[in-house]
């Protein structure tokens, strides 16, 4: 009660919360995005009541948001959307950057090309995109070269249904940028799938469970997929050492949200460390919360796919708006798809 | 011959049922995260459906915890099929009745229309009804999802009860009015009763596509609105949790108590 009474206090005085009980707050998250004792957590201390909606892509949320749904208040954009719904104008500006518990954010997380400084969003978590495999079937795997290699030895492989990740498989392998839009490089990625392809079995999301049942030996997955193999030593995963995608997303209030302060409460009370680890512990994401990164369970501390190094770091890339580009990326996308 | 249909009828329940058998099956696995490892027998999943507070060890702190969220969601679609079953119901037969024996100018094209919403793609239809409400000024809300889903759905019940309505003999309204009833008793006495079963599967048809329906609810739902199909398509990345398959298998159950008590009531009525 007197922990309550104190943060009760201390939101009084950070100018947002007066009239405590009355107030809601509206969560429009990717689904089992949050740990749901962040939001417990969050009502306990302030008396704001918290609703949860979910969506399942960045382009979904988008639609809906552009065409006029209000309601919400928070949104959580990967970064290339982040920078797409701040050109729209659809982005409230926060001053996020210049609250106290700030310092904590790793500068290194502030990818918004349209919010270097973090006025608007908050980073919230990141993580890569990389190969699960049995080691039991398709024996060490480093990368893609060995994914593949292990394709052709008769392992069953999948690759993500996703455009974007897909055709940056292509473009890392014969080393161009994820975000070019030189029409060359692309063929190239073109190429380099299209004689790739009969060896993948798959283009699916539903790769995690087909990994445990054995029905494959290897997929391109989330780091999040890791929940799924903490019971079975042979399933490991990799970040390809040819290079990787990563993903972020961040915390937005959106222009048209209803209650703002809270917004803003919900943001700040994000940046305490022991929150921010809270959603490690249970989503196995990457989080920019330099204090935080020490208060994770020791397993995934110690599991350098998970807490990646910063020599890993500097193989990763993250994907950015390509504006009119994107043409380009779909033609090459149902290219690759059609294929036979 | 005989032996090789009856092999074909079996395949086929069999390639019908297989999925669910795994779902009810999967329903009672105590992993709390990968349904694909058997971890043993519970019934869990269906305590912590039915309220009752279920201890998590401390091993499962990856399981994320949200029957709550998942239960307001079953209620948010049960609240809207119930409402948009009963409205598309009567306005669908009514209509089928409309047009079938009234006689005005347009009545062709007017049946036409009804069947557009039905072959529209349903995103077209979400982005033209969220449009719509807004322009309207209307809040998104739980009100918005059961007028959008009665727009297409009245359609479904019209098609159902029109088929029924033209097979029937209009000598026998005729009958009735000859021996002195009035329309309205005709309608009651008449009409309706020989209506029933294709109001019946029309109201049946509507409450299921209401439930089942993801791309329009997703646009024209306010926030909290949820519903099943739109919470269980927001797991995508994370996986199906636990609580889905028990849920799946009530409302399996329930599918399989509600038309067997179809089959039951109707075996009892036609030899009268």
């Amino acid at each position: 009660m007197k922990v309550y009474a104190l943060a009760l206090g201390l939101m009084a005085s950070a100018a947002s919360i007066q009239a405590a009980g009355a107030e809601t707050l509206a969560l429009y998250n990717w689904g089992d995005y949050i740990n749901p004792e962040i939001l417990a957590g969050f009502t306990a201390e302030t008396g704001i009541e918290v609703t949860l909606d979910t969506y399942s892509s960045n382009e979904e949320m988008l639609a809906k948001i552009q065409a006029g749904a209000t309601g919400y208040d928070i949104v959580f954009p990967s970064v290339h959307m982040n920078d797409i719904m701040l050109k729209l104008g659809l982005l409230e500006k926060t001053d996020i950057n210049l609250s106290p518990g700030f310092a904590a954010i790793d500068p290194a997380n502030l990818r918004s090309k349209e919010d270097p400084d973090s006025a608007y969003c908050l980073p919230y978590a990141w993580g890569t995109v990389g190969i699960f495999y049995n080691e039991k079937v398709t024996g060490p795997i480093t990368g893609w070269a060995d994914y593949f290699a292990a394709a052709e030895k008769g392992a069953k492989v999948t690759l993500l249904d996703d455009m974007r990740e897909v055709v940056a498989v292509g473009l890392i392998m014969t080393g161009k940028s994820v975000n070019s839009t030189d029409p060359a490089d692309l063929q190239g990625a073109v190429d380099y799938l299209l004689s790739q392809k009969s060896k993948v079995a798959a283009f699916t999301y539903d790769s995690m469970s087909m990994l445990t049942s054995g029905d494959i030996g290897a997929a391109h997955f989330f780091v999040g997929g890791n929940v799924f193999f903490t019971q079975t030593p042979d399933v490991k995963y990799v970040i390809p050492v040819e290079g990787a995608t990563m993903y972020q997303e961040n915390i937005c209030v959106l222009k048209t949200a209803p209650n703002k302060a809270a917004a803003k409460a919900f943001m700040e009370f994000y940046l305490r460390p022991e929150i921010a680890a809270l959603n490690v512990a249970q989503q196995f994401n990457g989080t920019a919360n330099v204090p935080a990164r020490d208060l994770v369970p020791d397993f995934i501390k110690q599991n350098p796919t998970i807490n990646v190094p910063a020599e890993t770091l500097t193989r990763l890339q993250i994907f950015e708006d390509l504006g009119a580009g994107l043409k380009l990326y779909d033609r090459a996308w149902n290219t690759i798809r059609t294929a036979q | 011959m005989r032996s090789l249909l009856t092999l074909w009828s079996l395949a086929f329940f069999a390639f019908i049922y297989a999925p669910l058998a795994v779902i009810v099956a999967y329903s009672f696995n105590a992993n709390p995260v990968n349904m694909m490892i058997w971890d043993g027998f519970t019934l869990d999943w269906y305590r912590g459906l039915f309220g009752a507070a279920v201890e998590r060890p401390a091993s499962d702190a990856l399981y994320i915890e949200n029957t709550d969220q998942l239960l307001a969601a079953l209620r948010t679609s049960l609240t809207v099929a119930f409402f948009t079953t009963t409205i598309a119901t009567v306005l669908g037969t009514s209509l089928a009745i409309a047009l079938g024996r009234g006689r005005f100018v347009g009545q062709k094209a007017l049946g036409g229309f009804l069947l557009l919403p039905m072959m529209m793609p349903d995103i077209v239809l979400g982005i033209g009804l969220l449009i719509f409400f807004l322009t309207l000024g209307m809040q998104l809300s739980l009100l918005t999802i059961i007028i959008g889903h009665c727009t297409f759905l009245i359609s479904y019940v019209f098609v159902i009860v029109q088929a029924r309505l033209a097979g029937l003999d209009p000598a026998l309204e005729e009958a009735s009015a000859d021996l002195g009833a009035s329309p309205f008793v005709t309608l009651r006495k008449v009409l309706i009763p020989q209506l029933a079963p294709g109001i019946l599967g029309g109201a049946l048809l509507a409450f299921v596509i209401s439930m089942d329906d993801l791309v329009i609810t997703y646009f024209i739902a306010g926030t909290d609105n949820t519903t099943l199909p739109v919470f269980i398509f927001g797991m995508i990345r994370r996986g199906v949790k636990p609580e889905i398959n028990a849920i799946a298998t009530l409302i399996i159950l329930s599918s399989v108590v509600i038309a067997g008590l179809g089959l039951w009531l109707r075996a009892r009525k036609t030899p009268a």
